[in-house]
């Protein structure tokens, strides 16, 4: 805690404002600036909780009002005892209110009996629920969970908090009964990540996670016999995994590694559904035919991450667009295989189109030239090392879409050169965010980008917070380390919204 | 018609006139205007004093040509994750400080009327001015600021302790 400077000032007491107004003002305290860095990020999440359990302390009153919200979102990092202690404190808020003979753990949501009980006398009281049904978000993924061995764990999880909306989850070895058994318990979470480290290399539970028709082998006899194997991930074995995932409205699933015929895969595609706004498949190595069935299937899909699979092609991303027009954020990241095909189909049909990166792909001038031309929306831009043959495309996209951009990324970009940096400064009044590192052109065919270039980027782009120049030609070192004390020079990234 | 003058009757009974569209910052005032369409009556408002009806409409002003906040129906399960309460803008930072030796009663009424009108930006720069005062504080500074009275018997204490014992380790 830090200590107060208190103002010789008392002030009254925010508790007796109505309580969805003081319920507002704790939702502040529970507020985090965004930050990308982890330490940081934990840093002030551990700051919040701090504060909320401070709040809950200060008197019955407050108490009322900031477990909820202390409870809503508990971070528990990478310590698996932090978990268990969540636990604990939730079953024995149970234990507590049932000795006291109010809800106890049959109290499913909050919101089906209004948090309120009778009364002997017959008037309603609040309900002192047990606290395990606050938490609507937890996030273990930095926390590897391993089945069967943390199997019980999860299911335990599963019934302490009935209300998860967010469940974010690192297991090797997922069972389909684990799942179902999430997904029955927790009939509420509408925004599900699996981190897939589990499944690389020789991890990967092939017997779970294949659909496993029956394989002839040869017996000692030397004749061929069907050997029987059980079919999982089907819709019948994994019903309530396929009904919960139809419920979803964001779906995480980056680096669950797709193979040809994974039941798993075939479960997913056959269950998404028209709720279904945000999906990451980044790195799973999916090909045209899961991309074109999930957008046939989700029309309402605002934010699609496919970076890094490398086996997709212009034809997935053409169907996308036209079944998504909705689409505001789409990242194809290291898609080697996409062309400006896929990024005019996508400026062209999905015209509400903000966030779009392409970085590491095979697209070129002609795409800069269609988000120039169609995407009045686009406020971010991921380009880095397009292989460009023109700055004059540069130029063009900045001329036509600088005024709303917000975030720019084009390091690696040879053509880059002081003419783009100079139309920044001049068209780019909004950027937060510039990445123009390893730009220029070695040959130095081009105009080098000069420090007072970036100096008016820096006093005409009022709102920008970092600017990364590392290893640009023209630069002198000092003149960079010296930047670095003055504005953001970190790497940035294309951040899926809420994962 | 958004420059036609509407009459607002504070809970003294004191009028004060304000174009329309200064009155429609307020969700409250733009259904009721909505509703009762062309009219020259005056609108009470008996649950906000002449005082702070002033300091609401001098913020409205202020903050006339901003676009319109999108209504919670809009936002997506994603932005609750994104709230902050940093980002208070120079002005809104001298407005809500307001004079020191008032500041007190000032904020609370404020925001009681921003929750009566509807003023959903006046509402969050109040409750995150009140947030902000909260944030690192411990319950014992907390009681002295708002001046409350810690009502917990030595269990409630020991029990929030026992089952937020994880909140304390993080």
């Amino acid at each position: 805690m830090q200590t107060s400077s208190t103002s010789p000032l008392t002030f009254r007491d925010p508790s007796l404002l109505p309580p969805e107004v003081f319920h507002h003002i704790l939702t502040y305290v529970e507020a985090c600036i965004p930050s990308l860095d982890p330490v940081i990020a934990a840093a002030q999440r551990e700051a919040k909780q701090e504060t909320l359990l401070a709040c809950a302390r200060v008197s019955r009153r407050w108490k009322a009002s900031a477990l909820p919200v202390l409870w809503r979102d508990p971070h528990v990092g990478q310590s698996k005892l932090l978990v268990d202690k969540v636990i604990l404190g939730s079953r024995l808020s149970a234990v507590h209110a049932e000795s006291k003979g109010k809800s106890g753990l049959s109290t499913v949501g909050l919101e089906e009996n209004g948090g309120r009980h009778e009364e002997p006398n017959g008037q309603s009281a609040p309900a002192e629920p047990w606290l395990g049904l606050f938490v609507q978000r937890l996030d273990l993924r930095d926390i590897h969970l391993v089945e069967p061995a943390d199997t019980s764990l999860l299911r335990i999880l599963a019934d302490t908090f009935p209300n998860l909306r967010t469940l974010r989850l690192k297991v090797g070895r997922f069972c389909e009964s684990t799942l179902n058994y999430i997904f029955t318990k927790c009939p509420r979470i509408h925004t599900f990540s699996l981190k897939g480290s589990a499944f690389q290399g020789m991890e990967r539970p092939r017997d779970i996670l294949s659909l496993v028709d029956d394989d002839m082998v040869v017996d000692g006899g030397g004749r061929s016999v069907r050997e029987r194997k059980q079919r999982t991930w089907t819709m019948k074995t994994a019903a309530a995994v396929a009904e919960g995932v139809k419920r979803l409205k964001a779906l995480d699933l980056y680096n669950v590694i797709y193979e040809d015929g994974s039941a798993f895969y075939s479960l997913i595609e056959s269950s998404v559904g028209p709720n279904l706004q945000f999906i990451n498949l980044g790195r799973t190595w999916v090909a045209d035919k899961i991309v074109t069935s999930i957008a046939s299937k989700c029309p309402n899909l605002r934010g699609v991450w496919l970076e890094e699979n490398i086996g997709l092609s212009d034809a997935a991303i053409a169907v996308l667009a036209a079944k998504c027009p909705n689409l505001e954020t789409v990242k194809l990241r290291n898609c080697v295989g996409l062309t400006d095909v896929s990024v005019r189909e996508l400026a062209l049909k999905c015209r509400n189109l903000k966030a779009l990166g392409i970085s590491y792909s095979r697209c070129t001038d002609a795409s800069l030239y269609a988000l120039a031309e169609y995407s009045t929306n686009l406020h971010t831009l991921f380009m880095n090392d397009l292989p460009l043959e023109d700055e004059d495309s540069v130029l063009a996209f900045l001329t036509r879409r600088g005024r709303k951009l917000k975030t720019l990324g084009m390091c690696q970009c040879e053509v880059v050169s002081d003419r783009s940096i100079r139309m920044i400064s001049e068209m780019c009044p909004n950027l937060e965010e510039l990445d123009i590192q390893q730009c220029g052109d070695s040959s130095g065919s081009g105009e080098p980008i000069r420090e007072e270039s970036l100096e008016r980027v820096i006093g005409r782009c009022r709102k920008l917070k970092t600017l990364v120049v590392h290893e640009v030609d023209g630069l002198s070192q000092e003149y960079v380390e010296g930047l670095g004390r003055r504005i953001c020079t970190q790497q940035f990234w294309l951040e899926p919204p809420g994962f | 018609m958004s420059d036609t003058l509407v009459t607002l009757t504070s809970q003294e009974g004191k009028p004060e006139q304000v174009p329309r569209r200064i009155a429609e910052r307020s969700t409250l005032l733009k259904n009721m205007l909505e509703d009762v369409g062309e009219s020259n009556q005056p609108i009470p408002l008996p649950n906000v004093s002449h005082k702070i009806l002033k300091r609401v409409l001098e913020y409205c002003i202020h903050h006339k040509d901003d676009p319109q906040p999108p209504s919670d129906d809009d936002k997506d399960s994603f932005d609750s994750s994104r709230k902050r309460s940093d980002d208070i803008d120079e002005w809104d930072q001298k407005f809500i400080k307001g004079k020191e030796e008032e500041h007190n009663e000032e904020l609370f009424q404020i925001i009681l009327a921003a929750n009566y009108l509807d003023i959903k930006p006046l509402l969050d720069l109040g409750c995150k001015t009140v947030a902000n005062m909260i944030k690192g504080k411990s319950p014992e500074q907390i009681r002295e600021m708002f001046n409350i009275e810690n009502d917990f018997t030595p269990e409630e204490e020991d029990q929030i302790r026992r089952e937020n014992e994880w909140a304390a380790d993080a």
